[in-house]
């Protein structure tokens, strides 16, 4: 079990705004992580800072002993809440990015996937609901092996049954020795699926932990916990 | 989607449902237990809490690996009988705690357990 | 990594364009075509289809290079350009590289819809055309001054097209930062305007300065263009191109480090 991600004393703000407060994290490998907290407590400002879409910040962020570069880049697969290919595209075309700019990505199991999902490689974009937009996206970040996977919010406006797929395809589908990290409203529904969790709000870290531990530490589930410190 | 306790840590409520289909002849001793990614994704839970589970069933017994072929459970009839007894212990205890719930005394409760026909 | 870049980059940006030369190239075989059988009506179209590409073809091709600019850097493309394993300086050499590219094209189909007018309209024949090209390859052997006019020439057309790529870019990318970022297009508008009117501003200055080339010796003397001996100052080229490069220095800095996505 070793670190992949280390973070210190992390601070940005957007003006006077402080979205992240010196947060202090560490994530190990081989685990699913849950990062819950309400709207605007920084979840997807820090997923954009692991992901070096934002450098504009105070503090120290580590990925595998580097700061996020093109070599983290390379080692992390995002999947953000906006989908991100162009209306022109076909999947095809986005597979031929993906497969020249990322080695670790794998045209095959992408492939596969799509067909699980009822999609083939020659649809476009455009003439494609959100719902098997989004899908794609999935598809793309799930067949890299990389060492960190940093989903926002993969679940939200997806129908039940489409998220119960959603999840069984990033449980078998993540790479062994990775991390995933998953940013998500809906704990109630997918907190089995974790291994931790880390609890943010106001841009501070409230609670980190194993979710098993958690449970017998306080004899709630994070679901129960979430709704009694974020009560209005 | 969330068939499990809030309260209880996942990976106990795990060795529950394994223990009773080990108990129940669901699997039968010596059949081969899936590998974890593929229970963990029947279960819709974490591989790695399934992990946990299944380590904990090898340490009780009821489940052991053989190196290169797998996981398999014990073939042992002796430790499965009491396993099932202690399952059935707590099935009535919670039978009866429930039944002086609705007021009966631990006789009474007694006494509706036995006499008790289905369909009746 | 470079190369595969400017590959996708073509391929994203070269979905419209390519269509209009297709046109351009269509029109001026049925102008072609209206004159070997005289229809006065398919010579006419022509005319008038050409005088419009010339428009069309310029325009377009702005409109592809500023919005790709744009969009793939500052929009939801954004997440995936500003999540590849490559530098950052890479991804703009990139816009600039194809950006220029399409510019320069776009001249040079300009080029070709004035001929193809002039041809289909008689101003010109293909003898005529022959004729002219051989005295330019002589006089550009024999003269001097055509050398250096030529030469003049086509620096201008690079730098400027540099430069303009230069100032868009640039005005774009200020416009991301934290105190435009609110109204991106507006400031991208603005900030173009208002580098636009320094580098005037400083090529104004610069007409004075006291470096060009005589066109008459092709030498490079110190005098300036108002100094009314066939001179044209070469001072304003020099400082294009370190106002390009200072330009495209800002950009790199400011993108992805002070920047956001919309």
């Amino acid at each position: 079990m070793s670190t992949i991600v280390e973070i210190n004393s992390l601070y940005k703000s957007y003006g006077s705004f402080m979205v992240l407060n010196n947060l202090s994290l560490k994530f190990e490998t081989n685990k699913i992580i849950g990062l819950l907290g309400p709207n605007g407590c920084g979840k997807t400002t820090l997923m954009k800072i692991l992901c070096g879409l934002i450098t504009d910040y105070y503090g120290d962020v580590r990925i595998d002993g580097q700061a996020p570069g093109p070599y983290t880049k390379s080692i992390v697969s995002y999947l953000p809440e906006k989908t991100y290919l162009s209306d022109w595209m076909r999947v095809s075309d986005a597979f031929d990015i993906f497969s020249d700019f990322y080695s670790d990505f794998d045209r095959a199991k992408a492939c596969e996937l799509l067909q699980r999902f009822h999609l083939n490689e020659h649809m476009k974009l455009k003439a494609m609901s959100k719902g098997m937009q989004e899908k794609v996206h999935l598809i793309l970040a799930m067949s890299r092996s990389a060492k960190l996977y940093v989903l926002d919010e993969p679940l939200s406006g997806v129908d039940p049954a489409s998220r119960s797929v959603i999840l069984e395809t990033i449980i078998s589908n993540y790479n062994k020795d990775s991390t995933v990290l998953i940013s998500t409203h809906l704990i109630y529904d997918v907190e089995q699926y974790f291994d931790d969790i880390v609890m943010m709000g106001f841009g501070q870290l409230i609670m980190a932990g194993n979710v098993d531990q958690i449970r017998q530490d306080t004899g709630k589930s994070i679901d129960e916990i979430f709704r009694e410190v974020f009560r209005c | 989607m969330n068939d499990f306790k809030a309260h209880i840590p996942i990976y106990l409520q795990l060795i529950n449902a394994i223990k009773q289909f080990i108990v129940s002849g669901r699997w039968p001793p010596g059949t081969r237990v899936p590998p974890v990614r593929e229970l963990a994704t029947q279960f819709g839970v974490n591989p790695n809490t399934m992990q946990r589970a299944l380590l904990e069933l090898e340490r009780d017994g009821l489940i052991f690996t053989e190196r290169t072929a797998g996981r398999f459970v014990t073939k042992d009839n002796d430790r499965i009988a009491n396993v099932r007894q202690e399952l059935c212990q707590k099935v009535i205890e919670n039978a009866i705690a429930e039944l002086k719930n609705l007021g009966f005394t631990e006789q009474e409760a007694n006494l509706l357990l036995k006499t008790h026909h289905s369909g009746s | 990594m470079l190369g595969k870049l400017i590959k996708h980059e073509i391929r994203a940006t070269g979905r419209i364009i390519p269509m209009f030369y297709i046109a351009i190239v269509t029109t001026f075989l049925t102008g072609l075509i209206g004159n070997l059988i005289d229809n006065s009506y398919l010579h006419g179209l022509a005319t008038f289809l050409m005088i419009i590409s010339i428009f069309a073809i310029n325009i377009v091709t702005l409109v592809v290079v500023v919005t790709r600019y744009y969009k793939n850097l500052f929009g939801n493309e954004g997440y995936l350009t500003g999540t590849l394993p490559v530098d950052k300086s890479l991804i703009l050499a990139t816009k600039i590289i194809v950006g220029f590219g399409w510019i320069i094209l776009s001249y040079i189909a300009t080029a070709f819809c004035t001929f193809g007018l002039l041809f289909i309209n008689n101003e010109i024949t293909l003898e005529l055309f022959q004729q002219s090209l051989f005295e330019l390859v002589k006089t550009l052997f024999n003269e001097q001054y055509v050398r250096s006019t030529i030469f003049y020439f086509l620096a201008t057309i690079i730098i400027q097209t540099m430069l303009f790529i230069a100032k868009i870019y640039c005005a774009i990318t200020i416009a991301h930062t934290k105190p435009f970022i609110k109204h991106s297009v507006g400031f991208s508008i603005l900030w173009y305007f208002i580098i636009g009117i320094i580098i005037d501003s400083i090529d104004a200055i610069l007409i004075f300065i006291p470096f060009g080339i005589n066109v008459e010796t092709g030498h490079i003397v110190t005098e300036t263009m108002l100094s009314g001996s066939g001179v044209l100052g070469l001072a304003n080229l020099v400082s294009n191109v370190i106002v390009s490069i200072v330009l495209f220095l800002i950009t790199n800095s400011l993108l992805y480090s002070k920047t956001s996505l919309k």
